[in-house]
């Protein structure tokens, strides 16, 4: 029979449902790194609400163009949808941006209700995502900018 | 030279210690420290390429200043002033870097809380940055009308 108190046995912190919630050599987000965090969700959400509008205005502008460039190509969408291709693309981008601050500024909203765990890793990840999006973002702008200085 | 004593004891005394109540702290879970951690590499990127495309702007508006006699104010004054917030933004932005890697290297609460100190910083300045544009985008447009 196993002894459940013997050294090295599972204990019930350190299995099932806990086994989720234990922290790496028990790091913890205390009070004060809470409201670090508190103070930025109104930030967050302003800056992604922005985000919005920009992607409004840079898609009322898109349709703009279109139409006019489908009425002085004659009638066809086809040149004005391959001219804005670019624009597509960096809406697209704007529109994504603005969705994971406002993800990340719902999941610290949700924390700073529920004081969960799971609410805080949602956080972290929505951050992370919006980072290596606006990192990988970075890159491919070095990328055209390298372009252009080799091939001017 | 005598050395300034303070009585604990004192009413009104406050301890100069940050107060952090642990009950109300929340476990930093193995996967919310590894999507931490995955941001340190893209933060620190975007920190030094706002650095350096920073420093190019300044550099080619003050070249192109120079053949202006006249808008000196709008020419040079301006680009610095938006020089100096950028720096400030990817200063803050390595330092949550450097935030992120102490965590990784065994950190503890403390190094947790810094890189979230650093990062509200930087939230909150650039908040204050897009303020500053919409307002004047705003007296922009109601200039022209």
């Amino acid at each position: 029979m196993k002894n459940p108190y013997q050294p090295g046995s599972p204990t019930n912190e350190k299995s099932g449902i806990f086994q989720q919630d234990q922290s790496p050599e028990g790091l913890e987000a205390n009070s004060s790194a809470q409201s670090y965090l508190y103070s930025i969700k109104g930030w967050l959400r302003f800056i992604s609400v922005l985000g919005f509008i920009s992607f409004g205005v840079i898609v009322l502008y898109m349709l703009i163009v279109t139409f006019f460039m489908s009425a002085l190509s004659g009638g066809g969408f086809g040149l004005g949808v391959l001219f804005l291709l670019p624009s597509m693309v960096m809406t697209i981008v704007v529109f994504m941006l603005a969705l994971r601050l406002s993800k990340y500024s719902s999941s610290i909203g949700r924390m700073q209700i529920s004081r969960s765990p799971t609410d805080l890793e949602k956080a972290m990840i929505e951050q992370m995502k919006f980072w290596r999006l606006t990192g990988i973002l970075v890159l491919v702008l070095l990328v055209f900018i390298l372009l252009g200085i080799v091939f001017s | 030279m005598m050395e300034q004593q303070v009585n604990p004891y004192e009413v009104g005394q406050v301890h100069q210690q940050a107060y952090v109540d642990s009950s109300l702290s929340i476990p930093v879970t193995p996967l919310a420290l590894g999507a931490l951690m995955g941001t340190k590499f893209w933060v620190s990127l975007v920190g030094v390429v706002i650095l350096i495309m920073g420093a190019i702007t300044v550099l080619s508006l003050l070249f192109a200043s120079s053949q202006f006699v006249g808008g000196f104010l709008v020419e040079l004054i301006i680009p610095l002033i938006m020089f100096v917030i950028n720096v400030i933004l990817a200063v803050r932005l390595v330092q949550y870097g450097q935030a992120i890697g102490r965590l990784k290297a065994g950190g503890t609460n403390h190094d947790f809380e810094r890189a979230m100190e650093v990062q509200s910083k930087f939230w909150k300045l650039l908040g204050v940055v897009y303020i500053m544009i919409v307002v004047l985008m705003i007296v922009l447009l109601l200039s022209a009308t």
